[in-house]
């Protein structure tokens, strides 16, 4: 990517500015600095350019409005009526990839007439949604403070400690324990280090929160990350006055070989690892552990020989199988090669004869997403 | 002589750190970014080296799947947040050459160069990397 000179000043006021080509390469640069410059310059253009993107949107429909225009204007300066009815529009779109991003955008504009809506946000199935409502009722306080705080109790430790982390970015010491806790994650999901990722996350938001207290530094946290983090979790402990548990090193309660992961905005993640046995287990934490019966694992496990590469186009959710050396595919929403959806199928009817309903019942309700024609 | 290697050793501050080599996310996006701000020393002194790099490939635009550029970031969906500029690692394929979007965790070798680049006014990029290889 080459250095360019700025060939373009941000609008002066009153300046006029082709706002439909601005929001054009937005959303259909193929490089993304060029998006992204664009949209940084939109998101400043307050109520004009707001109203060229929303002219987009109707022409085209939300499907192809790109995640780092969505995210410059939630982040950006414009408050006017426009930016916030654009905002609800991608906001309440249980279709539209980015409505967590619009939600975001709500969030920091203080919006008290949208209590309700951010009260129904905390039992979406997204727990990126969830984690945008509580912090908008959070942001709200007074007597929204309360149901903001049921995000520590979410059942997604990612959801939990991101909103631990908009605690603390709000000065609010509700967060430190979590924090904390997350400072311990090494948690895996196959080739994902998500837990030492939510770790990395937890430890700068809690740098950043003590320096707000008027501590110093950064507690050594680049020279040494470990030593910060334990300095970092004993400040804490004295900051807050509670006894606060670091995470330890998760249990290893299977030998995973394989798994199969769904990342739905829509519908909400799913997560299983399985072992060569046919040992099952569901959820990032691993809080259900299912044993199928020989036979039928065996012969799900045959189904898993020869399959690599993609189906669809991917924007943002996925489905994903991979047992690796083997099978690894990955699969846009609609593009659910039938082999696939037959597999996926057998294995929720071995859930279910199992006897293990609920699990059986998450994997079917997000199926229909990927399955050709279904839902988007 | 001993005191003045040990003194440049020490200057480097990453006394137990390989100066070049294998890098991961916790440095290149271990602090809060700013545009203008001066990067973490240790950051800055990457610009240049040789280094590998594991993480998760995105294409620059969505859906496309055999790319001559594409990003490498900390996060296995793409989707947690939008990742502030020095969670993102701008790849370039050498010329003529393309790669498939690998899917999960993977390894890019080659050399890192950083600072701030602009395109229109704005600061788009701080990292980017010219390919050598790509593998999991």
């Amino acid at each position: 990517m080459a250095l360019a000179a700025a060939a373009l000043a941000a609008a002066a006021p009153g300046q006029d500015v082709d706002w439909a080509a601005a929001v054009e390469k937005a959303n259909t640069h193929r490089r993304y600095a060029l998006r992204l410059a664009a949209a940084k310059k939109i998101a400043r253009g307050e109520d004009g350019a707001i109203a060229a993107v929303r002219a987009y949107d109707r022409e085209h429909g939300s499907e192809v409005i790109a995640m780092p225009l969505v995210d410059a204007i939630a982040r950006g300066p414009a408050r006017g009526d426009e930016v916030v009815a654009l905002l609800e529009h991608w906001a309440f779109d249980r279709d539209f990839y980015w409505r967590s991003h619009a939600l975001h955008g709500l969030a920091l504009r203080n919006l008290p007439q949208l209590r309700d809506r951010y009260h129904d946000g905390l039992a979406d199935p997204s727990h990126l949604f969830r984690v945008e409502a509580a912090r908008a009722l959070l942001r709200l306080g007074a007597g929204e403070r309360e149901a903001g705080l049921r995000i520590l109790q979410d059942e997604d430790p990612r959801a939990r400690t991101a909103g631990a982390i908009a605690l603390l970015e709000l000065d609010n010491a509700a967060g430190l324990p979590e924090a904390v806790h997350a400072l311990g994650r090494t948690d895996r999901f196959l080739d994902d280090p998500w837990g030492e990722r939510w770790s990395r996350r937890a430890a700068k938001a809690l740098v950043g929160y003590a320096n707000r207290q008027g501590v110093e530094g950064d507690f050594g946290l680049r020279e040494d990350p470990e030593q910060a983090r334990a300095a970092l979790a004993s400040w804490a402990r004295v900051a807050s006055g509670a006894k606060i548990d670091s995470a330890t090193a998760p249990e290893q309660a299977i030998d995973a070989a394989g798994g199969l992961e769904i990342r739905s905005c829509r519908n909400g993640d799913l997560f299983c690892r399985w072992s060569e046995d046919g040992q099952l287990l569901f959820g990032l934490e691993g809080g259900s552990l299912l044993r199928l019966d020989g036979d039928t694992w065996e012969e799900l496990r045959a189904g898993l020989e020869g399959g690599r590469g993609r189906d669809g186009r991917v924007i943002c959710d996925f489905l994903r199988i991979q047992h690796p050396d083997e099978y690894d595919r990955k699969v846009a929403p609609g593009a659910l090669p039938a082999g696939m959806h037959r597999w996926l199928e057998a294995l929720a009817d071995a859930l279910e004869a199992g006897r293990n309903e609920q699990e059986a019942a998450a994997l079917r309700g997000r199926l229909a997403q990927f399955a050709p024609n279904g839902e988007r | 002589m001993k005191t003045a290697i040990l003194g440049a050793l020490l200057a480097l501050g990453m006394a137990g750190k390989p100066i070049s080599g294998e890098i991961d996310f916790a440095t290149l996006s271990g602090f809060e970014y700013e545009e203008g701000m001066t990067l973490p020393r240790d950051v800055r002194r990457l610009d240049g080296d040789k280094v590998t790099l594991s993480g998760f490939m995105e294409p620059e635009f969505e859906g496309e799947e055999d790319v001559a550029f594409f990003m490498l970031i900390d996060d296995a969906c793409g989707c947690e947040g939008m990742p502030k500029l020095n969670e993102i690692v701008f790849c370039a394929m050498p010329d003529g050459e393309t790669t498939e979007i690998l899917s999960g965790m993977v390894t890019v070798e080659g050399t890192l160069w950083v600072g701030e680049q602009v395109e229109d006014g704005e600061v788009v990029a701080l990292y980017t990397f010219d390919v050598d290889s790509v593998y999991k």
